[in-house]
């Protein structure tokens, strides 16, 4: 079965906390991890987000002497990235059979430069007309 | 079940796939003809007339079924025929119309969940600002999102972007598509029985829609029809490569959004032609007691029940 994409807005809060000071930090201890946290919690608490995380395929991990390491599988910017373009594909695409949405637009993404600057060009003009009747 | 109810379900059902594919291949033949005389008429007459013929070649087929095969096979099918078999071809078409009806249905079920799921997660996490739920994530995104409580998301960029006219336009816009329950109508098209017409109908009804609610929120205003347009032409830019590098998987030929523009900003000297609904419910109903009172002649009944005889064989 293929893996859903995580994006940061799944994830729940400490989860956020925990990416947020990965994305500050680097890669981190559990003992860096669990100090650099706002609030005081437990080394177990913050072990157990980590490897739920890992296991998310938010983070990566290696092992230096006996203890694991974490760091993020993807940048910030990444990670915005994949938020948006799994809220297009989910709530925005027409193709993706889902859409119960009824969108100002029909498709989000690419249009062609030239067709919206021929467009505005007549808007343009319009409202031109629009002036000079009123006007006259 | 007997051996005769069971005969019964798979008859009734082979003429329900035997209806679908006729009816479906001869509304894809004529559906460009019936898209064109769409556009003739008032947009949202349009809307609901594609949505109707989505829906036809199924109605019909629950109706012959139900009206005319079923009471036929009832009074002339002997009950001590049960030795009786059904042909391949019978089974074959019942499990394709029992599918052809039951995956829409299913596939659309679960949509409305997931987009209900979806519609909650974002609304709580939205501000509201006079009725409109402005949604965190940095896209170009206003739309009509729920069913049963539906309501206007906007994100953040679409609201900075456009002027206080253009979002008046762009909200009556999502306001008329609320009015029309347009997302119900949106579910009914998932649902509709595979057939072999469905995907014209589909976007035809999307841009008839789209027309539709363009109507209602301009409501013939040409300084509300020019906002709209430049609101359309904003958030699609919006969109675009260079300031949405993020979400440029989804291609667009751009030709729904010129004949969108193109006609807010010149809206038509003709008078659109009136939809005749009661002359077609008039011809429904006349047609419904007609099959209803063939069912009753002998010479008929038994003509159909020769041909659910070759069905069943």
């Amino acid at each position: 079965m293929r893996k859903r994409v995580v994006s940061f807005a799944d994830l729940g809060p400490l989860e956020q906390a925990v990416v947020e000071l990965l994305w500050t930090h680097g890669e981190s201890s559990v003992q860096a991890v669990a100090a650099g946290l706002d609030r005081p919690l437990a080394y177990t608490t913050v072990m157990t987000t980590l490897d739920r995380l890992f296991k998310k395929g938010v983070l990566e991990r290696h092992m230096i002497e006996r203890a694991f390491h974490y760091k993020p599988r993807f940048s910030r910017e990444d990670m915005d990235r994949r938020q948006a373009s799994a809220f297009v594909a989910g709530l925005l695409s027409r193709q993706s059979g889902e859409m119960l949405f009824s969108c100002l637009i029909d498709a989000v993404g690419q249009y062609d430069a030239a067709l919206l600057d021929d467009l505005e060009e007549q808007i343009r003009k319009k409202r031109q007309e629009m002036e000079q009747r009123k006007k006259a | 079940m007997t051996p005769y109810v069971w005969r019964l379900c798979c008859l009734s059902l082979a003429v329900l796939g035997v209806f679908q594919l006729a009816s479906g291949l001869v509304l894809r033949f004529l559906a460009p003809r019936f898209v064109r005389l769409a556009t003739r008429l008032d947009a949202a007459r349009a809307a609901t007339l594609m949505l109707t013929l989505r829906w036809l070649p199924a109605v019909l087929g629950l109706f012959v079924a139900g009206c005319l095969c079923v009471p036929v096979y009832l009074r002339l099918e002997p009950l001590s025929g049960d030795e009786e078999e059904l042909g391949f071809a019978c089974v074959t078409l019942a499990c394709f119309a029992l599918l052809s009806y039951l995956i829409p249905v299913a596939r659309a079920a679960v949509n409305v969940c997931h987009s209900e799921v979806r519609v909650r997660a974002l609304v709580r996490d939205a501000e509201e600002q006079g009725g409109l739920y402005v949604i965190r994530e940095p896209l170009p995104a206003m739309a009509l999102a729920g069913l049963f409580q539906s309501r206007v998301v906007v994100s953040r960029e679409v609201v900075r972007l456009l002027s206080a006219d253009q979002m008046d336009a762009a909200r009556r816009h999502e306001r008329a598509h609320q009015e029309s329950r347009d997302n119900w109508k949106r579910v009914l098209l998932e649902a509709a029985p595979v057939d072999l017409s469905g995907q014209q109908w589909r976007a035809a009804w999307i841009r008839f829609s789209e027309w539709a609610a363009d109507d209602k929120a301009t409501e013939g205003e040409p300084v509300r029809s020019v906002a709209l347009a430049s609101a359309l032409v904003s958030v699609a830019r919006l969109g675009s490569p260079e300031s949405m590098p993020q979400v440029s998987m989804l291609v667009s030929d751009g030709r729904e959004l010129r004949a969108r523009v193109e006609r807010l900003l010149t809206p038509s000297e003709r008078v659109p032609q009136r939809f005749p609904v009661a002359v077609v419910l008039a011809g429904a109903v006349f047609s419904a007691v007609v099959v209803a009172v063939l069912a009753q002649q002998p010479g008929c009944a038994s003509r159909v029940h020769q041909l659910l005889e070759l069905l069943v064989d």
